[in-house]
């Protein structure tokens, strides 16, 4: 018996492939495996480690315009004031800007 | 200081009771050093430019602990100073050599804590307190010392 071979019905694959492309793309809505969530970890670590790499953000804030409004002036060990230089308390504060 | 600072601004600094003066403590690293000398820099053209770029600093700790050469000269440069003289001061020696003697004299006077204040009155004695504080807290500090 000789088997006569049909070609695929060339209008159904394409329906077949939309149907298997709906199905992938449907929501997941089970937990993820614990594997994902270890895949996911190190990719936010290594987007961490990236973003140390990048040049720092630029300033997004102005001096409060407060400070302005009040004298300054340098002292005689280099060091800057904000207020009236003959002020009779003097407020220091030691800090680090980090 | 920073949450009260605009109390005593308003408040002592206003009346004239009060100047406060930044003392820069260069503990964390490279970039403390380069926050310090960039802020003095800033001093250099105009004693009001250093309280601007100081303020702009604390406002952006985050940048700044991550900051390049060019997150200091563009920060001088979005405040209209003059960027070539601050970039030749940030890259010479003599602010460096201020920041490091004025650290070197906080570490004699035995400041090691961050923040650190002293409240300094006529006398010449001073009051310290240690990390931040509420504005009443420095008030009652101030209050003593005022004459």
């Amino acid at each position: 018996m000789r088997l006569s071979l049909r070609p695929p019905n060339l209008l159904l694959l394409p329906l077949l492939l939309v149907f298997v492309l709906m199905a992938a793309c449907g929501s997941d809505t089970s937990a993820p495996a614990a594997g994902s969530a270890a895949l996911e970890g190190t990719a936010t670590a290594r987007a961490a480690a990236a973003a140390e790499q990048q040049p720092a953000a630029q300033p997004t804030a102005v001096v409060a315009a407060g400070d302005l409004a009040y004298t300054s002036g340098r002292n005689a060990d280099g060091t800057y004031f904000l207020g009236e230089p003959d002020a009779p308390v003097t407020l220091i504060d030691y800090s680090d800007f980090l | 200081m920073q949450g009260a600072k605009q109390e005593i601004l308003a408040s002592h600094v206003a009346a004239g009771d009060v100047k406060i003066i930044f003392w820069p403590m260069l503990d964390l690293g490279p970039n403390s050093t380069n926050a310090a000398i960039a802020t003095f820099c800033a001093g250099e053209q105009d004693p009001a430019a250093f309280w601007r770029y100081h303020n702009t600093l604390f406002d952006n700790q985050r940048s700044v602990y991550l900051a390049n050469r060019d997150y200091f000269l563009t920060t001088a440069t979005d405040l209209g100073l003059d960027t070539g003289a601050f970039g030749t001061c940030f890259d010479g020696d003599s602010v460096r050599d201020l920041v490091e003697t004025l650290d070197q004299a906080r570490r004699d006077n035995n400041v090691g804590v961050r923040p650190t204040f002293d409240v300094i009155g006529p006398s010449g004695e001073a009051e310290r307190t240690f990390g931040s504080q509420p504005f009443a807290a420095f008030d009652a500090l101030i209050q003593a010392q005022l004459p």
